[in-house]
């Protein structure tokens, strides 16, 4: 695609802009209480493996108009599933997850941010009694299935 | 506009709560709305529509072009956001299919733009604006198509990649018995394609080998 290429530098070319951004950014929740809660004005995001802090610096700047005043970036690597994980001389990868980017970015000192309750208690529990009350039904309906099962009525009467 | 502020505007009048209430807004944008937390599935007057197409954005101009790209990615960005939430807490995020329909508008948006920057490069240096392909000969003997990639200096003698018409010995050889293989796996896989379309249910069933027929 013509706006994904980037093109060798060479003295006196004009700057290279990006007009379209392709990075993603999320936001992810982090500990309200212990060791690794975060000062208020901390925000963590999880990020584009390929964006440098200052990518994440402009990003937020300049798309969110975020009052950013410091990025520090950590790569988190992906667990590893081994055949035998305890056979250290013949264990080997089946699998490893991808690496992520986490980005702890510091805004200015009046900024305030909490991650937002999405799964209230209430919603909770109205899914919860929800689905006791399907399986209770479920459980009937079996029962009514299995009920007269070894007696081997329904083939001699109903049919 | 945090930095275009005045410096003028004491610090008594930024206070800490509208500054926090001005910036929570902004983080807003990266959470669904606060009516669809916890749902399974969005009312159907709040579901999404549909992507857009190619010839819709044909219709639009650049600039309006280069505004719905960045109110696509902050919407992407808030569905990525809303789906690793709801995986965290093990939980199915409601319509997910909202972070496909934003790709595909996504890559349309950018098949438009692609498709005018062809124009114009067609019109003014007779190029495409497709990045160029450059044909070359592996040293096994492969012929193919690989995009050229710029240099600061040209290259040394003999070193430039190209095709080749005539393969030197090894090369030759291998494509000799790249080729016998090649024709072999393709002769076996007919054999066995034929081979499954004349076993009937019965072989299956009640184990029984094919028919023998001598005179076929």
């Amino acid at each position: 695609m013509t706006s994904r290429l980037a093109r060798l530098w060479q003295p006196g070319n004009p700057q290279r802009r990006v007009f379209l951004p392709d990075f993603w950014m999320a936001v992810i929740e982090s500990p309200s209480v212990g060791r690794n809660k975060l000062p208020r004005n901390c925000v963590k995001f999880e990020v584009d493996p390929r964006m440098s802090r200052h990518d994440i610096r402009e990003y937020l700047t300049k798309i969110y108009d975020l009052p950013v005043r410091d990025v520090r970036t950590e790569v988190q690597m992906g667990d590893i599933t081994w055949n035998t994980k305890l056979d250290h001389q013949y264990k080997k990868a089946m699998w490893k997850e991808e690496d992520k980017k986490i980005a702890y970015v510091f805004m200015s000192k009046d900024f305030a941010f909490s991650f937002p309750q999405m799964f209230a208690a209430l919603e909770e529990d109205v899914e919860l009694a929800k689905a006791t009350k399907q399986q209770e039904e479920l459980k009937e309906k079996l029962n009514e299935q299995y009920a007269n099962r070894n007696r081997r009525v329904g083939q001699f009467l109903a049919a | 506009m945090w930095r275009s502020l005045p410096s003028l505007m004491s610090s008594a009048v930024r206070s800490q709560n509208v500054a926090a209430t001005r910036h929570s807004s902004t983080m807003k944008q990266f959470f669904d709305d606060e009516a669809n937390f916890g749902k399974a599935e969005l009312r159907p007057k709040a579901r999404p529509g549909r992507s857009w197409t190619e010839e819709e954005l044909r219709l639009k101009s650049n600039s309006d072009l280069h505004k719905l790209w960045y109110v696509c990615l902050k919407e992407r960005n808030m569905l990525i956001t809303m789906k690793k939430a709801h995986v965290s807490r093990a939980r199915n995020m409601p319509n997910p299919e909202r972070i496909d329909r934003v790709q595909e508008s996504m890559d349309r948006i950018e098949a438009v733009v692609h498709e005018r920057n062809d124009a114009v490069f067609k019109l003014e240096t007779g190029e495409s604006a497709d990045p160029r392909k450059r044909t070359i000969t592996s040293f096994a003997g492969f012929t193919y198509e690989k995009q050229a990639t710029e240099h600061y200096s040209p290259p040394q003698p003999g070193k430039k990649e190209s095709e080749t018409p005539y393969l030197d010995d090894d090369a030759y050889m291998m494509q000799k018995l790249w080729q016998e293989k090649e024709f072999l796996k393709n002769r076996d896989r007919l054999d066995d394609e034929k081979r499954r379309a004349a076993r009937t249910e019965d072989m299956d069933r009640f184990k029984r080998g094919a028919p023998r027929v001598f005179n076929r």
